[in-house]
């Protein structure tokens, strides 16, 4: 039953590394697409938990985890506070759903729990914190936009680009939990401005202020990496 | 002025390729069940409660206002308070304006006048219990006196080293 929940929800399957730079972005893996949610889907699976159908949560579950995984994952930047961090954001979701009265979308909804707990957890970690260091994942070998950036007439080799990205993860680390939180949802999970003020309960106007506050550090620091 | 960011968004989009490992829902899932077969029966009591009233109150979403309100009734309070505690006790000096004659050690009663103790006229230190260091009429006159409960105050140090 899992397996089929899993395979009903997942989307097209990872792509292999390749060790060509130059092979064609013949199948281009967007880890975010397969998440988009079914608003009609999602409502019946809110409202048979609702009725007591434990399985219906699960599928919830297999549907959202990954997306949200990478939610939490680049707002708190260690694997083992995400996982916990995930645990605790479903476990509130599943003993609060009763409440849940379809004001909004379960997507918005499970969005705006797992922001709210994030931000309460990094309050209260502080900077008692190890990021986990990861090579980027499989697939981006294919990504168009990594494909170009590496093309360039200024050319930044894998290595650069690599370091680049760990002072990205670092200048992200520096911004606000806050700044941090839009720069996920907007630049990295594409949210657009609507459903990002839904999320975090303030205007569209904010958000796009705190979005160009927080790319103008992250370029400002960049840009003093770069100078080195 | 966003394509000012263009690069820098580039590589922002490059991070969503930081995906946790295939299998990885799977799991999660089987750790939710057991987690949730864990903690069901540990979360009785006080630790139950806490949880209820602490998802209560994440639930619920106070607006800001209403925090500058709050503040703003706290301050008035405060200086309602302040006002009403710390408002001197201002206790009533014995003055007049007309001049007052001078009491007659003939005429000294138990009691003291009020009359006799008036700060505009001369004061007859017969009629008071307490000494009082008498430097002359002139003197006395630019002499401040003070009255403390119908009695002056006295020029003597009550000690001496």
């Amino acid at each position: 039953m899992t397996a089929a929940l899993s395979a009903l929800f997942s989307g097209k399957p990872s792509v292999r590394r390749t060790t060509s730079k130059s092979a064609a972005a013949s199948a281009k893996v967007d880890p975010m697409e397969e998440a988009v949610p079914a608003q009609i889907e999602d409502s019946e699976l809110v409202t048979r938990t609702q009725a007591g159908d434990a399985e219906a949560f699960d599928a919830l579950i297999l549907k959202y985890s990954q997306r949200l995984y990478g939610l939490v994952y680049h707002m708190t930047s260690n694997h083992e506070d995400t996982n916990d961090l995930l645990q605790d954001i479903f476990a509130k979701a599943y003993r609060s759903i009763g409440g849940f009265q379809g004001k909004s979308s379960f997507y918005t909804w499970i969005h705006s729990i797992s922001v709210n707990m994030t931000i309460n957890f990094l309050k209260k970690r502080g900077r008692r914190f190890h990021m986990s260091l990861d090579d980027i994942d499989g697939g981006v070998q294919n990504d168009k936009e990594f494909i170009e950036l590496t093309a360039t007439s200024d050319p930044v080799r894998d290595n650069d680009l690599l370091e680049l990205q760990q002072r990205l993860n670092e200048a992200m680390q520096k911004l606000s939990h806050e700044h941090r939180a839009v720069v996920t949802m907007f630049d990295i999970q594409g949210m657009p401005h609507a459903e990002i003020s839904k999320i975090l309960g303030v205007s569209e106007g904010t958000v796009r202020s705190r979005l160009f506050y927080a790319h103008r550090q992250l370029q400002n620091y960049l840009e003093e990496f770069r100078k080195r | 002025m966003e394509d000012d960011f263009k690069e820098l968004q580039t590589l922002l989009r490059l991070k969503r390729y930081e995906q946790p490992p295939p299998g990885y829902a799977e799991r999660f899932l089987k750790e939710f069940h057991r987690r949730k077969r864990w903690d069901v029966p540990q979360k009785r009591g006080f630790a139950a409660i806490s949880e209820k009233i602490s998802d209560w109150m994440g639930a619920i979403t106070i607006p800001k206002y209403a925090y500058a309100g709050t503040f703003g009734i706290f301050a008035v309070a405060a200086v309602a308070i302040n006002s009403f505690i710390g408002a001197p006790v201002t206790r009533p000096l014995v003055a007049s304006s007309a001049p007052v004659a001078a009491v007659s050690s003939a005429q000294t009663t138990s009691a003291v006048e009020p009359s006799a103790l008036a700060l505009n006229g001369p004061l007859d230190m017969s009629a008071l219990d307490t000494p009082f260091v008498n430097q002359g009429s002139a003197a006395s006159d630019i002499r401040p006196r003070y009255i403390l409960e119908s009695r002056p105050a006295s020029y003597e140090a009550p000690f001496s080293f």
